[in-house]
This record gives C-alpha cells, structure tokens and sequence, in this order.
C-alpha cells in the first residue's frame, strides 16, 4: 500500500532522483551503452516510480470523494439512471403481467422447491433464522448482492448489452415472483419482507447498472477521443460512484440477515428503516450529508 | 510501424528520457500460471483442511464455512496482494514484472482494484480468452482491466547501482577512466599478476593519484578512486 513518506525520507528521495538523472545525462554522453548507463537506467526508473506516486493521504481522499467527485458524477449519470429504473420496473410489471396471465410461467423465475413451497402457503423466508443464522444469511446475502452490482458493471464494457441483461432478468424475476406469490396470498407478506432492505439494494443495482451503461455509451460514442480513452474516463467517473454505494450493499445485508425475516419487527419498524437506510444513501449520493456550510 | 510497442516511453520530470519494456503476452501468462497455481493450491488446501475439520466429532461447518474460505483464497489473491504489493503479486516478482500507469509512475489502489475487477471480463468466455484477444490486438499488449485502469505491465528494472555509478558527475573522475577502473577491478583476479599492477599503474597515474609498489595496495587505491570520485 501507499505510504506516506516523512519529509526528510521525500528529500532525500527527490535528491537522489535529480542526483541520478543527473548522472545518468553524461553517463548517456559519455559512455553509451554501457553497463553503467544501464544500470542508472534502471536506477532512475526505481526512483521514478517511487517520486512520481500519486498517493493522497486517505482523509483527504475521502473527503473529496464523498464532498465532491460522487455527487458529481451522480448527477452526470442521473439521467441513465431514470432510464435504468423504467426499464427495471416496466421489466417488473412485463414479469408480473406473464405470470398473472399464464402461472406456469412462474418455473421460469422461480426453482421448483419455491414454487412447492408458495404452493403450500410458505415463503422460503419463512422460519429462515432456523436454518441459517442470521450472521451467516448477511455474509451470504451481502456476497450474492455485490456479485450481481459488480458483475451489472463490469458487463457494461460489452456495449452495455451485459448489464441491460441482468436488469431485464432481475426486473422480470422479482415482478413474476411478486406476481406468483400474490395469486398464492402471500404477496403482501413477501412484499413486507422486502421492504427494510429493498430500497438499498434495489437502488444500489439500479445505480451499478446506470455505471455500468455508461461504460457501455462510452465506447459507443466516444466523441473525440478514443475509445480507450473514453472508456478509461468512464470506468473512473463510475468507479467513484460504486466505491461508495456498494458498502451499502453491506448495509442492506445486515438488515435483510438481522431484521426483515424477525416477525416481531411491525410494518412500520421496517419502513421505517427502509426510509432511513435509503435516505443516508440518496443523501450521500447527491451530497447532502457532507454538504459544506454556505460562505 | 511495428505491431506492437515494445518500449514504454517516460520523460521524468527533469526531462530525462526514460524506457521501460513492455511485458508481453509469454511473460505474463507465465506469471499468471504462477499466480493461479498458487491460489489453486490454496483453495485445495483450504478444501482439504476444511474436509478434516467436518470429520471432528461435534464440529459443524457449514457450506459457506466449508466453500467460503476457499473462494475468498481464489477470488481475492490478486486484488489484495496486488493492493498490499503494489500490483506485484508473487507470480509477477517471479517472472520480473510490475505494474505501471500509462506515463509509468506507481499506480494508485484504485486502478489496483479496477485492474482486477474487470478480469470478470478478461476472463471471458473461459481461460481469459477475451484478454488474451485484446493483448494481441492492442499495441501495448494490454487487456482490459489494464486499458480500463490506464496501467500497463512492464519488466521490472532490476539493475543495482554501484558507488561509482553515482561519482561521475564528480569533476574529479572523468566517467571513462571510472569505466575503466570498474572493469580492471571486475576482472581483477582473473588478470596475469604483472598485467593487472602495469594497468592499475597506469590508471592511477592517469588520474594523478601516487603508484603503491604493491599490487593490493595498487587494487585499494583505485577502489578508493572509484568510490569517492576523487581524483
């Protein structure tokens, strides 16, 4: 990792570094290809990559990520993603629409244990913390999560045909689950156990996917530049955003492993903290939690 | 023009020109098999541990207690050696490589972490495919986790300095003569006892120092020459 060095160790680096590019100009005059002027080659290249580090002490860096860069860069991308959640949600309503119409088509959403089981009158979240503590349904949960977000981005370098996919797939899947369980009376209870950690979680893959569309509109219009170069600045202006919303998948894990299956947290608990948790991210994300005092 | 670039050019900021050479395709998917083998090994050793520890009577381990580790060992190796060492990871030191940015400065953990990442990508559809395509297809030999973080890879410079390395910029030994004096003193003991004092002789009256008598103390006074820069 990066180290921040004291400022005699700098000093003494920097000397070294002039000291040894000075050296290396007559060694390059003088005596050409020989193994001196190699190994100052390789001196000052050591030298170089230690001089020329981009480090930023971690305070810092944070800072400017939180106060400046994520609400940035949210707003950049806040129309893509207005875009993402339509195709989210309408891909919702198409799956909840099929499975409405035409019930067997829930096998296509959902295995078959599930489909026995909501046939049976049971959710697969009931009586859950039986099965599985609840420490390790988090650490699965948070694992499965930050998969599908990283996975929604990354795929964006194929054009954004790999993140559109999984958006289309999850929006289709939770509308037809929603749809299968509905028709079963057991819509609303689903619907319940979602509620404490579904606004994190479906905002996060909402904003991965928005990230990684960019990736995938980058290389498809990259205007004047490259298309390495506008990819490069696409991945960097994304990466800032997922650098902070993905803990909050983190979050979302927590809350799904150690509230939404516990009966005795009320409607309104889990609003309620549905509400927060979404809150602290949209307030992060548009810079009101660390908005500076007005001069 | 060449297919690909074999020479990453640098200018340091006291406008000295540097190169680093551009790793290729063979060297990288050397180090990699040694990166893969030896996560490959540690999630089978973790496999073969944890499969010992469910045997124990009163001991339960889960599946993610029992698959976990080992996918933690194999999916985390390269982001987080890489971020610890500095894009070095272990099968890059064995095969003499690092990580650079595109103007061949250290790179930050960011483009650690992004270079890594987008292996999902590389590694498509199977055996990194897709990376080895773009490695052949771009001019630096670079997949896209490297283009995506603006890194490359390059062999490492491994060349240690010498003291008189770092005299000739000394107005006292002119670089030539402590050329010279370097080579003398290399080939020392291999030289005919009469050869190696007339040339150390002369070499140290070429640099107006006195001419001991005998040949260890000829060989001390130009080590002493060649380490001070004093003439």
């Amino acid at each position: 990792m990066p180290k921040q060095l004291d400022l005699a160790t700098a000093t003494a680096c920097i000397d070294d570094y002039r000291r040894t590019a000075h050296d290396l100009a007559i060694a390059r005059r003088e005596l050409p290809g020989t193994e001196v002027t190699a190994r100052l080659e390789s001196q000052l290249r050591q030298l170089h990559m230690r001089v020329d580090d981009d480090f930023e002490p971690w305070r810092e860096r944070l800072s400017r990520l939180y106060r400046d860069e994520v609400p940035a860069v949210y707003f950049k991308l806040r129309p893509t993603l207005m875009v993402m959640s339509l195709i989210f949600f309408g891909m919702a309503i198409v799956g909840w629409s099929l499975v409405s119409h035409f019930p067997e088509l829930a096998a296509l959403f959902a295995s078959e244990q599930l489909i026995d089981g909501v046939q049976r009158g049971q959710l697969w979240t009931d009586g859950i913390l039986n099965v599985t503590p609840s420490s390790v349904m988090s650490f699965g949960i948070i694992a499965n999560n930050v998969t599908v977000a990283l996975s929604a981005f990354v795929l964006g370098t194929l054009y954004g045909i790999g993140t559109l996919y999984i958006l289309v797939l999850n929006g289709a899947m939770i509308g037809g689950v929603l749809a299968f369980t509905h028709q079963h009376g057991l819509g609303l209870r689903l619907f319940r156990f979602m509620l404490a950690h579904g606004v994190v979680e479906l905002s996060v893959i909402l904003i991965a996917a928005a990230a990684g569309v960019s990736l995938g509109a980058a290389l498809a219009r990259p205007g004047l530049r490259t298309r390495a170069e506008a990819l490069r600045e696409a991945v960097a202006d994304a990466a800032c955003l997922l650098a902070v919303v993905v803990p909050f998948l983190g979050l979302a894990g927590l809350i799904e492993g150690f509230i939404s299956p516990v009966d005795q947290y009320g409607f309104l608990i889990r609003l309620l903290v549905g509400l927060a948790s979404g809150a602290l991210l949209w307030g992060v994300l548009t810079g009101r939690v660390w908005r500076r005092p007005s001069v | 023009m060449n297919f690909a670039d074999e020479q990453l050019a640098v200018s340091t900021v006291d406008s000295v020109d540097l190169s680093m050479e551009l790793a290729g395709v063979g060297a990288r998917a050397y180090a990699f098999s040694i990166d893969w083998s030896i996560r490959a090994l540690g999630a089978a050793f973790w496999l073969l541990l944890a499969t010992g520890i469910r045997n124990v009577p009163g001991v339960e381990l889960g599946a993610i207690g029992f698959f976990a580790p080992a996918a933690v060992i194999y999916l985390g190796y390269h982001p987080v050696l890489e971020l610890l060492r500095r894009g070095v990871s272990p099968g890059k030191r064995i095969a003499g490589l690092i990580v650079v940015r595109n103007d061949g400065g250290a790179p930050g953990p960011g483009a650690i972490v992004l270079r890594n990442l987008f292996r999902l990508i590389d590694s498509l559809p199977v055996c990194y495919a897709l990376g080895l395509v773009l490695m052949f297809a771009t001019r630096r030999q670079t997949r896209l986790g490297d283009i995506v973080s603006g890194s490359l890879v390059v062999y490492a410079s491994r060349q240690r300095l010498r003291m008189s390395d770092t005299v000739l910029a000394d107005e006292g030994l002119p670089p030539r003569t402590a050329l010279l004096i370097e080579e003398v003193l290399q080939r020392w003991d291999e030289l005919v006892p009469d050869a190696r004092a007339a040339l150390g002789s002369k070499l140290l009256s070429q640099i107006d120092l006195p001419v001991p008598a005998d040949a260890a103390a000829i060989r001390e006074h130009l080590q002493t020459a060649l380490r001070t820069g004093a003439a």
